[in-house]
């Protein structure tokens, strides 16, 4: 559980550093740099969404259910932050509205259909939703995964293409690189983790919940640092 | 390969829906109309003229179809420039004034839609 929750805390503060600390742009305001900070958050969690599919993994030695709580409840955080990225903004500045239309320039556009999907699939992929409406759980995996991979590409497009904390072309090629190997980790986990001897620890689904909270409790605190940085006047 | 009939119909559904999206982007975008821009020609004395003024220096007949030379609206009235005016204007005020800031110089907003689209701010002073 150590390990699990140490490499989730990698996951989210390396591309955060590489992206937005190094090369940093100047801050805009409080508020609108949260609120971007939270979008990439929010992004980079998709991408672990892919890694943390719901399948057990050899690692922690927890039931299957800790499994699939995990990357439903890293999934609804997901949601949580980019639902901050959209209100902060609107509030913040009522006028973003008029990017919302299908007219805005095609970044805002790839957004825009990223939560409009988001926002399909999530209650779409709650079990007693998904239960009903497909007859077996391969068919929900695949539409499910289908959709996922949507949300990616259209998020690389958005971040990419509104480029102004991915400015550089090196963060580019970085946010192209995580993109690709998280479409690629099905690749990398084998089909039946190799668990060695012993079993599993049953039970566990309740601490897969207070690890998803964690992860929302510091995106928000370095979504909200990041905003407190950008704005004193250091070289930021 | 009972398969290949559906999967072409999908492709072609998503074909079509693509070019749906593309035209419908294309008719809103055009439609859309210019925000106020709070712009004020006295505070940009220090930018050589043609870096807005463009069709004075690359002598082209820059006139949109109702023969308006103003920046904004010669790019909204010609078709193929109004579909991308948001983000032409964009790189232009935000590159200028990023370099400035970046520079620690006083510099204007660089994303700020109350600064430069606000009615409060803006009675359309752009020329």
């Amino acid at each position: 559980m150590f390990v699990l929750t140490l490499r989730i805390a990698l996951c989210l503060i390396v591309p955060f550093g590489a992206i937005f600390l190094l090369g940093a742009m100047p801050g805009v305001n409080l508020a609108w740099d949260f609120s971007n900070a939270s979008g990439f958050i929010a992004g980079v969690l998709f991408l672990l969404l892919f890694a943390y599919t719901g399948r057990p993994l050899a690692q922690p030695r927890h039931d299957g259910k800790f499994f699939m709580v995990l990357h439903r409840d890293l999934g609804l955080v997901a949601l949580a932050m980019l639902v901050v990225h959209v209100a902060v903004m609107l509030v913040d500045e009522p006028l973003v509205a008029d990017q919302l239309s299908l007219g805005a320039p095609w970044p805002m556009v790839a957004g825009n259909a990223a939560t409009l999907i988001l926002l399909l699939l999530v209650p779409l992929s709650l079990a007693s939703v998904r239960r009903r409406l497909w007859s077996t759980h391969r068919h929900f995996r695949r539409w499910h995964y289908a959709a996922s991979v949507v949300i990616l590409l259209l998020t690389a497009v958005h971040m990419i293409g509104i480029g102004y904390y991915t400015g550089a072309i090196s963060k580019t090629v970085f946010w192209v690189a995580l993109t690709v190997l998280a479409l690629s980790a099905r690749m990398f986990q084998p089909a039946r983790p190799n668990l060695g001897a012993g079993g599993r620890r049953r039970k566990t689904a309740r601490l897969a919940s207070y690890l998803s909270i964690g992860v929302l409790c510091s995106g928000l605190l370095l979504a909200g640092i990041y905003s407190l940085l950008g704005s004193v006047d250091l070289p930021l | 390969m009972s398969w290949r009939p559906g999967l072409l119909l999908l492709a072609l559904l998503l074909f079509a829906f693509g070019f749906a999206i593309r035209a419908g982007h294309d008719q809103l975008a055009l439609k859309h109309p210019v925000l106020p821009i709070n712009f004020e020609h006295s505070n940009h004395g220090s930018v050589n003229r043609v870096v807005c003024h463009h069709d004075f220096a690359d002598k082209s007949s820059a006139a949109s179809a109702t023969g308006n030379r103003t920046c904004v609206l010669c790019h909204k009235e010609t078709p193929a420039l109004a579909l991308n005016i948001e983000r032409d204007f964009h790189r232009l005020c935000v590159s200028c004034h990023l370099e400035r800031l970046q520079g620690f110089h006083e510099s204007g907003p660089i994303r700020s839609y109350k600064a430069c689209h606000s009615l409060a701010a803006a009675v359309n002073r752009v020329d």
